[in-house]
């Protein structure tokens, strides 16, 4: 079982997973500068649930064993553990700025459970059984599990049976009396280099016809067929090249992504979840949607916490902290960040009984989070960048700051208010741009689904006749 | 030595250092106090809920019902030194 951050780290040491990154297979993925920050974060992970300051959110008891678990593998029983989860988040993201990962195989695990309920009670099969097997292997080794949904998709206006190539949708190529063998890829997989196994879902509601692609197991990342194409982030070499100029050397840049290919990939029954069940798809990736977006008020709360943080010390470097206008700015992020929360928090007060026994958030304020996410987060980091400067687009390199030859004029230079070195000025500008560029706000855009899925949901759910029949009563509409 | 039970709520968004100031209260109370984590261990009859802010997420009623010493801590009020006095004396005390 994995309890410390050392064991976790060893873990990945063995699982020996084919990892390629820039082109090349990674022989000592535990060792790469450029998954170090990743590695720490989802480890950061294990590291708090032993934290006696830190457990109460981070671990749960099962329902399923009586034990206490990491609440990364927790099914919810309750509103109080929907909202455990985003306080857990928030808290998370205080310590590394960054995203820890592991709620999306968190999401998975949920929005499964909840939908083989579902499946059995109509067809009478038995894969919640299947699944809660599974799901006690997962809580009581502690494993990561990546959550499998974003297919390649290729063409945009056709079915997955209707692509010219039928691969970029993810599917079952053979069914066996032992197992499926499955063929096809999951891209933007966060974390999926340092996690232990792959929970694969559908990507999409699908219909007749589609059944090969109505697929949900669960595959070990070193299993035969699978490997991992590493996706290259915004200043990727900063990582190899410098702590200060990388920005938040020890945890990164968002999840670290990947493209997760399974190239004939056997799995046994015994991890098969769905098979075919083409009625079910669709609610199944709603579910993990819904659970998905009701995180990033949390995650992204905690995170422009630090940001704000970040701003405030910049502030204080530059002697504008008491600037009325720098002040007014600072507390505009705070709203912008708390109002995230706000929706987090909402979305889980608001939270269900599921058949299945497990808590579900609300669909439609989560599904308002997630897209108050994707533009409340630009604007913070717009108002990071007004608040910091143009300095943070034109700091030398950290090797200029160490140069025998030019580093004195860089700390003459560079220097903020007296007692403020310029080393010190420079990290939290560099941190402050790690936070708002490139990769970083592209994640808040598309993660858990772009705006526009966002916005389809409150064309299904947003009840929009009901609110024409409030109109028309007071207008004294009887028609 | 009195022995002591410590708890503590998650830590989501607290409003100061709730471990900066335990370790405040732990250092003056020296050898006076036995620390221990309230699920690991038994044979105290006080128990410590440090909470990061009023909404106070972890309310310790559990260890009143059983008949055990609770002392809360929602902010940094008082002295480490005086936090001691408390729990080193008796009766229930919120800060």
């Amino acid at each position: 079982m994995i309890r410390t951050k050392e064991d976790y780290i060893e873990s990945l040491e063995n699982l020996g997973h084919r990892v390629y990154y820039k082109g090349e297979l990674v022989k000592d993925l535990t060792r790469l500068p450029a998954f170090l920050p990743h590695i720490n974060s989802a480890a950061k992970t294990y590291e708090m649930a032993l934290q006696p300051e830190f457990e109460d959110l981070l671990t749960a008891t099962s329902h399923l064993t009586g034990k206490k678990i990491s609440r990364f593998t927790h099914i919810h029983q309750s509103v109080d553990d929907l909202i455990k989860k985003v306080q857990m988040l928030r808290l998370i993201a205080h310590e590394t700025g960054s995203c820890f990962q592991r709620c999306v195989g968190f999401d998975g695990l949920n929005a499964t459970y909840m939908t083989t309920y579902d499946i059995d009670a109509k067809h009478g099969t038995r894969t919640h059984e299947r699944f809660v097997d599974y799901l006690k292997y997962i809580q009581g080794e502690n494993l990561m599990v990546v959550g499998g949904m974003t297919d390649p998709k290729g063409d945009r206006s056709k079915s997955p049976s209707q692509q010219e190539d039928p691969d970029v949708f993810t599917r079952v190529v053979e069914r066996r009396s032992d197992g499926i063998v499955l063929r096809g890829a999951k891209a933007h997989q966060t974390g999926a280099v340092n996690s232990h196994e792959i929970l694969v879902m559908p990507t999409l509601a699908l219909r007749q016809g589609d059944e090969a692609y109505a697929v949900t197991c669960a595959v070990p990342l070193n299993a035969k067929g699978v490997l991992l194409i590493f996706g290259r982030q915004t200043n990727e070499e900063r990582k190899f090249d410098s702590r200060v100029d990388a920005g938040n050397p020890d945890y990164g840049m968002v999840g670290g992504e990947a493209l997760v290919v399974f190239d004939d990939v056997f799995v046994p029954w015994e991890r098969v979840f769905m098979c075919g069940e083409v009625d079910f798809a669709g609610i199944l990736v709603e579910r993990f949607a819904t659970l998905h977006r009701q995180n990033y008020g949390g995650c992204k709360g905690g995170v422009s916490d630090v940001l704000v943080g970040a701003c405030g010390l910049a502030s204080e470097h530059q002697g504008t902290l008491k600037a009325s206008h720098i002040r007014e700015k600072l507390a505009e992020m705070m709203h912008l960040a708390e109002t995230l929360y706000a929706g987090s928090v909402a979305c889980s007060a608001m939270g269900r009984r599921t058949a299945s026994g497990a808590y579900y958030p609300d669909p439609v304020l989560a599904n308002c989070t997630k897209l108050n996410v994707s533009r409340n987060i630009y604007q913070i980091a717009r108002l990071a960048h007004d608040v910091a400067g143009g300095i943070i687009a034109t700091l030398p390199f950290e090797s200029d700051l160490r140069s025998p030859e030019i580093g004195k004029y860089v700390e003459k230079y560079m220097v903020g208010v007296k007692g403020v070195s310029a080393e010190t000025r420079i990290k939290i500008l560099r941190l402050i741009e790690n936070m708002t560029g490139g990769t970083a706000l592209v994640e808040s855009m598309h993660g858990a689904g772009s705006p526009q899925a966002q916005m389809i949901m409150y064309q299904r759910l947003g009840k929009l006749d009901m609110k024409m029949q409030w109109a028309k009563k007071l207008a004294g509409i009887e028609e | 030595m009195k022995r002591v039970g410590l708890k503590y709520c998650g830590g989501c968004n607290p409003s100061y250092d709730r471990v900066k100031y335990v370790r405040r209260i732990q250092k003056a109370a020296g050898t006076r106090i036995e620390w221990v984590h309230v699920e690991e261990a038994v044979g105290f009859d006080v128990v410590v809920i440090v909470t990061g802010c009023d909404r106070a997420c972890v309310e310790g009623i559990e260890y009143e019902k059983a008949g055990l010493r609770v002392v809360r801590i929602r902010h940094v009020g008082r002295a480490p030194e005086e936090m001691v006095s408390l729990l080193l004396d008796e009766g229930t005390r919120h800060d």
